[in-house]
């Protein structure tokens, strides 16, 4: 069912978050995960800073005194004092500053003449700080697409924050190995109304980013959110998608979801449904024997089953809104946030999971609920009880409403789910630590000056000057082995296609194979070309050279070895009239076709060692002139 | 002059009351020394000098003739006076004395009424003496003329004029020379100082600016052709409208050529100037009765209590009084980017949009730091972020909308006093322990009032009911042996007041010092007294404060310490807190939060989740007691670090500078290059006292060891034992403000006073283990 996006008023818009390469952002720490335990483990606590907001930070103020500690994991080579707040943080990185004017540049965009650092209040333990520093390096940039110009709303640089590795009942583990790594983060304007320019754009991002050559590279190093809103809808947040070619997937679904939602809310109203009065009810009771090994589990740890009425959602829990999810799944989202319980059940999925028919109507009965509502029951410990309720009731009330604004998670199979609120306007003030830095003309232009080749130039280039068909120029021109290339192509006379193809391809189907790649060295390779330039080894045995090269032995060695010396004419010769000697019967019986059979034999005794053009060549010869002995003879 | 309440008060203030006048005069005059020394030999005269001095100015005031004060003199003193007696007092009034007079009338009338402008003039006083010039043919006969110069502050709310000092010179002198003269004693705090022509000089900008006033004097014209100074004149004519004021000066000479004629008879040159700085102290007295007058009449009460509210939010500037100088601050702002606002009338808060080639911004307008150049305005966008936009000639800024004023303070929790919890008296001296930001303009407010602490940290209202103070305001590093003595006092008040136990903020740049003060001054400590601060400001989410807070209270409401403590984290974790001794305590690193240690011995005890648990011995607490303030500090004692190279002239400018204690901070068991021994035997010999610490830090000084030890033994150094430097240091400005005696000296700071001595030294009490953390 395709969706008419322009009636539906689609705006889409992305962020982009790239690590840079190089130490981090307020220290000189480098920037380099760790996977191995930690020798250092330090706990802390987090308390949000009042305002003048009075009520709203003492209500978090509340929550976090209650709430977990962190325990932070740390690498001493790695991390240092500023990490751990316990030292002013230093100034600013200068080479990330100046990549991401160049980025900026890049894309059109105009760097602000004084920036400013900002601190933006984080309290969930993953900056040490209790803030995330950030800086605006550049507005107003601009993307060419298929479908139009996308404005590039900012440009920041920022520092990455810790990652979660663990939690348990007291403390949330963090690694701070990332926390502090400069991201430079892209964000566009709702710009796109269709769901699959937002990926072809953000790939050219990626690429144009990457056209630096100071960025990261790996998985992980970039991370895109997409933000995704329809005419009465709301605007949602989606967080961490991972693969660009999921972005369209996850797009359409969206809509799909927000529009479900919007038919949810009218069948409500058409039912004349109210929000949710009434407080939850105990139905423990009722499961005393339940077979549900769920609900029996908590009752037998004594925890508590907690039911509410759903007026007039009969049928609507069970309503899906993307492939595999439904308002249920919503619902049991909600409680898993707020209330940290497994999940929920309803009765429109009921009866199942081990709860029978008569444990269902007695729910019915107790809460005097008809057919036209639900139930909602959720088991676990009395507060984590509740405290899931709640939230299930207020999801509830909020779908009388429509749709709300959410920050979701994107999930790998392009559904989402809800992760947090939309958080309000964002908590920033300045950063009284480190000084605003300067952004003058004379800076500007020195990096206009090393700016790179744009993506599309480069592969230009190599069509033009090193005549590689369009699809290699592409992939050489994105490949990390692109300046390698280049020096390759000039220090050797010979055909760069060959070289290309060397890079691209062989060297990727030997790692598939599971060889070392990463002992082949520059040395090697040119050792390679020379051979081949100088006529000794044909192209063919480059694949069985490098193979034996990554198992760590030397080109001459190598050549030596699997004799892949080059044949000379004359011995080829000699082999041609001994194979057609040897087979010419199937020659007499097949005449011309007979080439095929026997170009294989040929090359097989021959693989490698010579230019399959050559072979080809003399067989034909000799057949040839055979032929003509058979037919004078 | 517009001024509420200045006829009000005139009338009120009893002005022409013969009693009411002398009074004050009589008053004032007791604060000076007579103004001649009483002659030893002789009939006992009738009138103290004194009453003399104070006769003469009330008959000046009122114009008296000398037979008219004979006939006022009952209703001033119960004795008669003689009108040739006040002839003679007048005669024996020296201009010294009348110079103080007038200053100590000035500072009066300072105190109760600020005075925001300076003015210098002058005027012509006559004379009815002829001077007779002998010419060849014929005799001139020329009328004397004198020149009074007058340096003048004026107070607007008060609408008073007070004159400061007054120079009375012949009539030829030219005014700019006097500027020095007039100046010299007084101290300016940044006040405009208006003159006109006369006395446009370089050397007089320079010496205005040296007295701490900010010359506004018109400049001259001329110029030595192409060499005419421009910078002066625009800066003059951006201060025309400060100029103008100028004028009110010429009140005062008008007042006194209404009063007094502006005239003098006298005929010695010293009698003159007598005369005319008699009418000066009369203005001033006038003036003093007028404006104590407005104070009584609570005019001027109002207006001081805003300003010292006002000054205890020092993180938030303001404008002070309505005549703002030009050259001062919008926020921050100077130079380019302060002209184009004030173009525009844009303050901070104001929503602006700036306009360059190929981009807008929309914005409200932020302060500026210090640490930011002239050339741009920085602009907190709708996002959030702050930007820096360079003021460019292509650069069109425009106001938007006015800002709102910003909120100061929290809405407070109002809060019980619980029976059953103790009660703590916290006392503030300028470290913020608690704070909060307002995110609009990004400005920390200091959270001090107890209602404000218990929103900030509530978990306090578990542990003790807290009663606020506040002391002083300063930062650490600007801590002084006056302010230990004030904190002292302000301790020793508040226990004594009932609080079962005292915590005192402080930063932790000098916290070991004042804590160390604070254990020799304070006698008798029957409760805890604990001071506590924060490594990373109490704005942000991780700071130490919180938790620093909470085991400071923990210790002064439940433990039975009765020390000088001081309570900071004891690991870079947030488990625990240390408790450590005030006299053996010091800041080992310049930014950690377990930057204190205990050295040289184990801290008293530490605080993890609420609980005390104690690591050695202490003081326990007793149910009642006084304690006593012993706060004598001598402020001239130097810490010298000893280094190789060091040269005698360190210690020898430390002896010419007038140093009454020399604290040696020495290598190794305390040992001093052999260089420095003949200037420690001389300050030894000049009285003196020298000690012995080490740079180690940790250890004992033992100087029987070696023979430079020996040496310095034999000079009569004294040895500091295990005192940290900074405790001996501290101990011995206590000790010398107490005893001058090298004896004394010597036994007092050998002796453990507040446990800053220990007689043996624990294995344990030393640096962590390399690796830990």
């Amino acid at each position: 069912m395709a969706l008419d996006y322009d009636a539906l008023d689609l705006r889409v818009g992305f962020e982009i978050h790239q690590e840079l390469d190089t130490h981090k952002l307020f220290c000189d720490c480098p920037s380099i995960l760790r996977e191995e335990e930690a020798p250092l483990k330090i706990k802390r606590r987090l308390r949000p800073t009042q305002s003048e907001l009075g009520e709203v930070d003492r209500a978090a103020l509340m929550e976090a005194i209650k709430g977990k500690g962190f325990r932070y994991q740390v690498y001493p080579e790695n991390i240092c004092l500023v990490e751990l707040d316990d030292e002013p943080p230093h100034p600013v990185n200068k080479e990330a500053l100046d990549i991401v004017l160049e980025i900026a540049l890049l894309l059109g965009a105009n760097p602000v003449d004084e920036v400013h650092v900002m601190r933006k209040t984080v309290i969930d333990g993953s900056n040490t700080s209790g803030f995330q520093r950030t800086m605006l390096v550049a507005t107003g940039g601009k993307l060419e697409t298929k479908k139009g110009t996308i404005t590039i709303q900012t440009i920041c640089l920022e520092e990455d924050a810790a990652r979660k590795v663990g939690e348990d009942s007291e403390f949330i583990d963090y690694r701070l190995d990332r926390l502090g790594i400069p991201l430079v983060e892209i964000a566009t304007g709702p710009d796109f109304t269709d769901p699959r320019t937002p990926a072809e754009a953000a790939l050219k991002v990626g690429q144009l980013i990457r056209a630096t050559g100071k960025v990261k590279r790996g998985i992980g190093t970039i991370r895109q959110d997409i933000n995704v809103s329809i005419r009465d809808g709301a605007r949602q947040e989606i967080k961490g998608v991972q693969e660009l070619s999921l972005i369209p997937t996850i797009v359409e679904r969206e809509v799909k979801r927000q529009l479900a939602l919007l038919r949810i809310k009218e069948e409500l109203v058409g039912r004349g449904a109210a929000r949710v009065e009434g407080k939850a009810v105990n139905v423990g009771k009722v499961f005393s024997k339940t077979k549900c090994k769920a609900i029996a589990n908590v009752l037998a740890k004594r925890g508590t089953v907690l039911a509410i009425k759903l007026p007039k959602f009969g049928g609507l829990v069970g309503k899906e809104l993307q492939p595999g999810r439904r308002f249920g799944t919503e619902l049991a989202d909600y409680a898993k946030v707020y209330g940290k319980v497994g999940g929920i059940f309803h009765t429109d999925e009921l009866p199942g999971y081990g709860i029978s028919v008569e444990e269902v109507s007695k729910m019915r009965n107790m809460l005097s609920a008809t057919a036209d509502d639900a139930i909602a029951i959720v088991a676990a410990k009395k507060g984590n009880a509740e405290k899931a309720l709640d939230a299930v009731i207020a999801r509830t009330n909020q779908a009388l409403l429509g749709v709300l604004e959410e920050t979701r998670r994107a999930l790998p199979d392009g559904n989402t789910e809800f992760m947090r609120p939309l958080p309000g306007a964002a908590r920033m003030y300045v950063e009284t630590d480190i000084p605003p830095i300067v952004v003058d003309e004379k800076k500007l232009d020195c990096i206009r000056k090393m700016l790179p080749e744009l993506p599309e130039q480069k592969v230009k280039r190599y069509i033009d000057e090193y005549k590689l068909n369009k699809e290699l120029a592409e992939r050489m021109s994105l490949s990390e082995n692109s300046k390698l290339f280049e020096d390759l192509v000039e220090k050797h006379v010979i055909d760069p296609t060959l070289i290309a193809t060397t890079l691209e391809e062989t060297l990727v189907s030997l790692k598939r194979e599971g060889a070392m790649v990463e002992n082949i060295q520059r040395a090697a390779l040119d050792e390679i070309f020379d051979l081949i330039k100088m006529g000794e080894v044909a192209k063919e045995a480059i694949p069985d050279i490098l193979r034996e090269v990554a198992k760590g032995f030397g080109v001459p060695d190598v050549v030596q070895r699997l004799s892949l010396r080059k044949i000379t004419e004359a011995e080829l010769a000699k082999m041609v009239s001994d194979v057609i000697q040897e087979n010419w019967v199937l020659i007499e019986k097949r005449g011309r076709d007979a080439m095929q059979p026997l170009m294989g034999i040929l090359m097989e005794k021959v693989r490698g060692r010579v230019d399959g053009r050559l072979v080809h060549q003399l067989l034909e010869r000799e057949l040839q002139k055979f032929e003509f002995r058979t037919e004078t003879s | 002059m517009v001024c509420p309440g200045y006829w009000a008060a005139r009338h009120s203030s009893k002005l022409d009351d013969v009693e009411r006048i002398f009074s004050i005069a009589e008053k004032l005059v007791r604060r000076l020394s007579p103004p001649w020394q009483r002659a030893k030999r002789g009939r006992r005269p009738k009138f103290s000098a004194r009453k003399h001095a104070a006769i003469c100015a009330t008959a000046r005031y009122f114009d008296y003739t000398y037979r008219e004060v004979e006939g006022q003199a009952p209703l001033m003193m119960p004795k008669a006076i003689d009108h040739s007696t006040v002839g003679w007092a007048l005669k024996r009034l020296r201009v010294p004395y009348l110079k103080l007079l007038l200053l100590l009338l000035f500072r009066e009338i300072n105190r109760l009424a600020r005075c925001g402008i300076y003015m210098v003039d002058s005027t012509g006083i006559s004379t009815p003496r002829l001077r007779r010039r002998k010419r060849v043919l014929k005799t001139l006969w020329s009328r004397e003329f004198l020149k009074l110069h007058a340096l003048v502050g004026y107070s607007r709310p008060a609408g008073a004029l007070a004159v400061v000092s007054v120079r009375v010179t012949a009539g030829n002198v030219a005014d700019c020379t006097q500027l020095k003269q007039l100046l010299e004693g007084q101290e300016g705090r940044g006040e405009p100082l208006l003159a006109d022509r006369g006395y446009d000089s370089r050397r007089n900008r320079e010496i205005a600016a040296r007295h701490g006033f900010k010359p506004v004097i018109k400049p001259r014209a001329i110029g030595m052709g192409r060499w005419v100074n421009r910078k002066k004149f625009r800066e003059f004519r951006r201060n025309r409208r400060l100029y103008r004021q100028r004028g009110i000066a010429e009140a005062v000479f008008g007042g006194i050529e209404n009063r007094y004629g502006a005239m003098v008879r006298c005929k010695l040159p010293a009698t003159k100037a007598a005369s005319v700085l008699l009418m000066a102290v009369a203005h001033n007295l006038r003036t003093l009765a007028r404006v104590r007058a407005m104070r009584e009449m609570e005019i001027l009460i109002v207006y001081g209590f805003i300003r010292q509210t006002l000054s205890m939010f020092k993180d938030y500037r303001f404008k002070h009084g309505k005549h703002q100088f030009y050259g001062a601050c919008v926020s921050g702002y100077k130079g380019k980017a302060l002209k184009a606002l004030k173009a525009v009338r844009a303050k901070v808060g104001d929503r602006l949009r700036v306009e360059k080639p190929g981009q807008i911004h929309e914005g409200i307008l932020m302060p500026r730091t210090e640490l930011g150049d002239q050339n741009h305005l920085v602009i907190k966008l709708d996002s959030g972020y702050n930007l820096g936009v360079r003021l460019t000639r292509d650069v069109k800024v425009r106001k938007i909308a006015v800002g709102k004023a910003p909120r100061m303070g929290l809405p407070p929790i109002a809060f019980k006093p619980d029976p059953s919890k103790p009660n703590v008296s916290i006392l503030g001296t300028g470290g913020t322990i608690a704070s909060h930001v307002d995110y609009r303009t990004g400005a920390v407010y200091p959270a001090f009032t107890a209602e404000e602490l218990y929103s900030a940290v509530p978990e306090l209202a578990n542990l003790a009911n807290i009663k606020t103070s506040v002391v002083c305001s300063v930062f650490s590093e600007n801590m002084s042996p006056q302010l230990w003595v004030k904190i002292a006092r302000a301790a020793a008040r508040a226990i004594n007041g009932g609080a079962r136990g005292i915590v005192i903020a402080h930063g932790t740049d000098t916290m070991g010092y004042t804590a160390a003060a604070l254990s020799f001054a304070l006698k008798g400590v029957f409760r805890p007294v604990v001071l506590v601060g924060s490594q990373r400001s109490s704005d942000r989410p991780s700071s130490d404060a919180a938790l620093n807070l909470l085991s400071a209270v923990s210790v002064a409401g439940k433990s039975d310490i009765a020390e000088v403590c001081v309570v900071m984290h004891g690991s870079t974790e947030d488990d625990f807190c240390l408790i450590h001794r005030g006299a053996k305590v010091r800041k080992c690193h310049t930014s950690r939060r377990d930057t204190f240690q205990t050295i040289n011995d184990l801290p008293i005890g530490m605080v993890k989740d609420g609980e005390i648990i104690q690591l050695s011995d202490y003081n326990k607490a007793k149910q009642d007691g006084k304690v006593a303030v012993d706060a004598k500090f001598e402020p001239r004692v130097a810490l010298v670090k000893v280094s190789p190279g060091i040269q005698p002239k360190t210690i020898d400018s430390l002896l010419r500078a007038g140093c009454r204690g020399i604290v040696l901070e020495g290598t190794g068991l305390g040992h001093t290059p052999e260089v420095l021994f003949p200037s420690i035997k001389r300050a030894i010999k000049r009285g003196v006292s020298v000690v012995m610490t080490s740079q180690c830090i940790w250890g004992r000084v033992d100087m029987k060891v070696y023979s430079t030890g020996r040496d310095l033994l034999q000079l009569g150094v004294i040895p500091g034992e295990d005192m940290l430097p900074e405790v001996a240091y501290v101990k011995l400005m206590w000790v010398l403000g107490h005893t001058r005696d090298m004896q004394e000296v010597s036994k007092l700071m050998l002796t453990n006073v507040a446990g800053e001595i220990l007689p043996r030294t624990r294995p344990d009490a030393f640096l962590k283990v390399f690796g830990g953390v």
